[in-house]
């Protein structure tokens, strides 16, 4: 078949992407597993911790370790399904003072740039949209890869007056305290190509 | 002093029947107070009160019942009816049952309401049942008619109590005031 000139002039739709592809590497696709995935919160109050569980969540990564920057982590959170383990405390906390589920009742992070920090671990900066607050935060977070599955841990501290969570006579953490430690244990399972 | 006879009570006895008195009615303001405030850290407080105050009634109850077993006591006034004399053991009964039973549904309700308290902000109460809002309902039912159990036994008994002293002129209220010389 002779080689027309219009297309002669196309091949490089095909081979330049094919080249920034190999080069940059496919950031694989991963899925979580919802089983036994956790996301977990500490509250102290009045010094003692309260552990609460976010007992629906989603987690959508692409990531490949050997190039992060490429990677991108969207974390959506269903705020009505935290649970902490006391029907009085989770009645308390879906009120307007505190998480006011019924207005605000999804929290997402998403992230800008993911960045390597140190042998396996990593850094995913990006936004949490939460209670109708948005902020710039970091989550660190320890990688491990097996074969196409992955695991995500990491904790961080959050402030929670800064979303405004727990207002009014709550706001001075006297009684609880602002700092709430967020920690996760996500496992991950990759898609295949 | 300190001891008990078969005649009075010794100081040890007495100055635990009025504390555990004052602390029962202190519980009473402090428990509707609590549960009646508006979610705050107000409430928390009442509440850590509460308990607090509660626990060392259920301390002091065991005491009271632990220095009864190593110490007489004092024989109830001579010529005293049948009726009268099952009537006060019953209701003397009735009282330490009710202050066992009160501190320690409260003490259910806090576990299966998994609020985790420090007794006076200091000492973490453990745990006595796992937590459950079935378990929680029914403890604060029975902890409220309790309350009520235990309010009507005390009116009985300050009423008892007032009449000995007052119609029957005998030393059954005199004798349990530290203040008063116990008869030789």
């Amino acid at each position: 078949m002779d080689k027309t000139p219009s297309m002669k002039k196309l091949w490089f739709l095909a081979v330049v992407p094919a080249l920034c592809w190999s080069i940059r590497g496919p950031a694989a696709e991963w899925v979580m597993d919802k089983e036994t995935s956790r996301l977990e919160f500490v509250v102290h109050y009045e010094g003692t911790p309260i552990v609460g569980e976010l007992r629906q969540f989603d987690t959508r990564l692409r990531f490949d370790p050997r190039h992060p920057r490429q990677g991108h982590l969207r974390v959506t959170v269903s705020v009505a399904s935290a649970d902490m383990n006391s029907a009085d405390i989770n009645s308390a906390i879906r009120g307007t003072a505190w998480l006011d589920v019924a207005q605000f009742p999804r929290g997402v992070f998403d992230s800008d740039r993911i960045t390597r920090d140190k042998r396996n671990a990593y850094i995913a900066r990006g936004t949490l949209s939460l209670k109708g607050v948005e902020r710039a935060i970091a989550v660190p977070f320890a990688w491990q890869e097996g074969d196409g599955s992955a695991t995500m841990t990491g904790h961080l501290d959050l402030e929670r007056t800064v979303f405004r969570i727990g207002t009014g006579e709550w706001s001075d953490g006297s009684t609880i305290a602002l700092e709430v430690e967020v920690r996760f244990d996500v496992h991950l399972k990759r898609v295949p190509d | 002093m300190l001891r008990n006879s078969r005649e009075g009570w010794g100081l040890v006895s007495q100055l635990l029947h009025w504390l555990v008195a004052l602390l029962i009615l202190t519980q009473i303001p402090l428990g509707l107070a609590a549960v009646a405030w508006h979610l705050s850290p107000t409430k928390l407080s009442l509440f850590v009160w509460h308990k607090s105050v509660g626990m060392l009634v259920l301390v002091l109850v065991l005491w009271r019942l632990g220095w009864r077993t190593v110490n007489p006591t004092p024989a109830l006034p001579q010529g005293m009816p049948r009726w009268e004399r099952l009537a006060a053991r019953g209701s003397h009964l009735m009282l330490y049952v009710l202050m066992l039973a009160l501190p320690v549904t409260g003490w259910v309700i806090n576990s299966a309401a998994n609020i985790p308290v420090k007794l006076f902000w200091l000492i973490p109460l453990p745990d006595i049942t796992g937590p459950g809002k079935r378990l929680q309902e029914v403890s604060t039912t029975t902890h409220v008619a309790l309350f009520i159990a235990l309010a009507g036994v005390v009116v009985l008994h300050m009423g008892a109590a007032l009449r000995h002293h007052y119609l029957k002129h005998n030393d059954v209220l005199r004798r349990m005031l530290p203040w008063t010389k116990p008869p030789r």
